[in-house]
């Protein structure tokens, strides 16, 4: 294998940028934290080359579904069409009305991205009111509880619950304050030494999971 | 023998109703109440009133950041949050720089401050009392560069794309240690977690958050450690606070249909238990 395919040398450069990032929230040396923020200048780079191949990667993937006619490939017609459509109208050429700022670009944000992501989300509240009619059913004392529990929500969130009886806010809050806050607090704790552990073990190249899939 | 199978029919029917019926009355009951308002007391709420104070409390000549963390998805239930904060802080004597960590937080902003007009309405000048300094794409590595160094993250501000440096209102400011108050309306991530981070943690802010719904529950372990102070949780707290800022607009308008859906939705789920409790003690019989 050619030497710069070796899977030590990526685990060798995550290891010594970590440890760049790392120090200065232990130790303050000036000249240590003006180059670990040269590198967070790097990111940026690295992240708009990552786009860039983003893009060309869609291009590739969706203009061989069209090009072979494959299942819903008009679809992929639709996303290219919109996806470098879109480029166009962003260049920023405001002479022939191109770029961000002028009419044709603000019309789309604002008649077409605007309503059709908000009408995506919105959606939604058809969905949970239909899953929510499936799925709260009190079978265990564990679903009984969780189905008081968001009913007395779902009531001290809505003016109308309030109106019926006062008392589901505090009723709310408690519930907020105490067995949220609780399971919240536990789920951020374990989350955080999960990150933790992962970053140790990425940091001496046991994890590598990153790296083309993990194998050798 | 027959009449108890249909009687367990009506039962069992009741927890297999039809997706489109209910989808059908969904729709209505959103639409009805929006054509004939109930004009429902709205109550207000602990977090609410939290949120108005420590906004209320900024003292003069504070510099607060006012980060628009959100998409066009979450405009329905963040853009009155966003608005009704925007119109508060521009009635307070503090400088306001307006940024983004969501591509189309940016442009929500510019929305609202076209829609709050603060020139002619508030009396504010851009540059001098407001700057909007653009979006930000590298999310929580771009709050930390911003943190650093506001010029090396946001070089140009978003409205005029002139260079940062030369508004009046940036006099004085490098990075986090220059500013009192952070406010992010936000969606996901990057979100309050990542400004607690990078931000709150390091520097020590006043930390601010307008959330949805749904994310609420992810900021309590931050409200209760003191590292959020205030927050508004969903459409709720966002009429609440419409009210208590004495501009009651969309999220005043969206509580009808909050209460109509929810009550709904607690209808079928009734009806769901109703059904399933009675067959089951059918089945438990037999």
């Amino acid at each position: 294998m050619a030497w710069y395919r070796r899977i030590e040398i990526p685990i060798i450069l995550t290891a010594v940028f970590c440890v760049i990032q790392l120090v200065p929230y232990f130790v303050v040396v000036p000249t240590w934290e003006t180059y670990a923020e040269e590198f967070v200048d790097w990111d940026s780079v690295m992240e708009t080359f990552a786009l860039f191949i983003g893009f060309i990667t869609l291009m590739m993937l969706h203009g061989r579904i069209v090009s072979r006619r494959s299942k819903g490939w008009h679809w992929s017609a639709w996303v290219l069409i919109t996806m470098i459509g879109y480029t166009i109208i962003g260049i920023p050429i405001r002479s022939i009305g191109l770029g961000r700022g002028t009419e044709l670009f603000e019309d789309i944000r604002m008649f077409v991205m605007t309503p059709l992501s908000a009408a995506m989300y919105a959606s939604l509240g058809f969905w949970i009111a239909s899953a929510a009619y499936r799925a709260f059913r009190a079978r265990t004392l564990e679903a009984a509880v969780l189905l008081v529990s968001g009913t007395i929500v779902m009531l001290a969130n809505a003016p109308i619950g309030t109106s019926i009886w006062g008392g589901f806010v505090p009723l709310k809050d408690w519930i907020f304050d105490v067995p949220n806050m609780a399971t919240m607090r536990a789920i951020t704790i374990g989350a955080a030494l999960g990150a933790l552990a992962l970053g140790v073990r990425t940091l001496m190249g046991r994890e590598r999971g990153y790296l083309r899939g993990g194998g050798e | 023998m027959a009449e108890a199978s249909s009687e367990k029919g009506i039962w069992v029917k009741l927890q297999q109703i039809d997706r489109r019926v209910i989808y059908l009355l969904m729709w209505i009951v959103v639409i009805w109440p929006l054509i004939n308002p109930l004009n429902l007391p709205v109550g207000l709420g602990r977090q609410s009133k939290e949120y108005f104070d420590w906004v209320e409390d900024i003292p003069p000549g504070s510099k607060v950041v006012l980060s628009y963390d959100l998409s066009f998805s979450g405009l329905p239930e963040l853009g009155p949050m966003a608005v009704t904060t925007l119109h508060h802080l521009l009635s307070k004597d503090v400088k306001i720089y307006i940024c983004a960590y969501w591509n189309a937080g940016a442009d929500i902003a510019s929305d609202n401050i076209e829609l709050l007009n603060p020139e002619e309405e508030y009396g504010k000048v851009y540059g001098v009392d407001y700057i909007h300094i653009g979006y930000n794409p590298r999310s929580e590595v771009g709050m930390s560069q911003f943190a650093a160094d506001v010029y090396n993250a946001f070089p140009n501000d978003y409205l005029y794309n002139a260079p940062l440096d030369t508004y009046e209102i940036m006099e004085g400011v490098n990075g986090a240690e220059d500013f009192d108050v952070l406010i992010s309306i936000e969606s996901g991530t990057p979100g309050a977690s990542e400004w607690v981070r990078q931000w709150i943690e390091p520097y020590g802010i006043s930390f601010l958050v307008g959330a949805l719904g749904v994310s609420v529950p992810g900021i309590a372990p931050y409200y209760n450690a003191g590292q959020v102070k205030a927050f508004l949780a969903g459409l709720r707290s966002a009429a609440e606070y419409e009210m208590l800022t004495g501009r009651a607009s969309d999220a005043m308008a969206q509580q009808d249909p909050l209460s109509t859906t929810h009550l709904l939705v607690l209808f079928f789920v009734i009806l769901g238990n109703i059904g399933y409790f009675y067959t089951r003690g059918k089945v438990g019989r037999s």
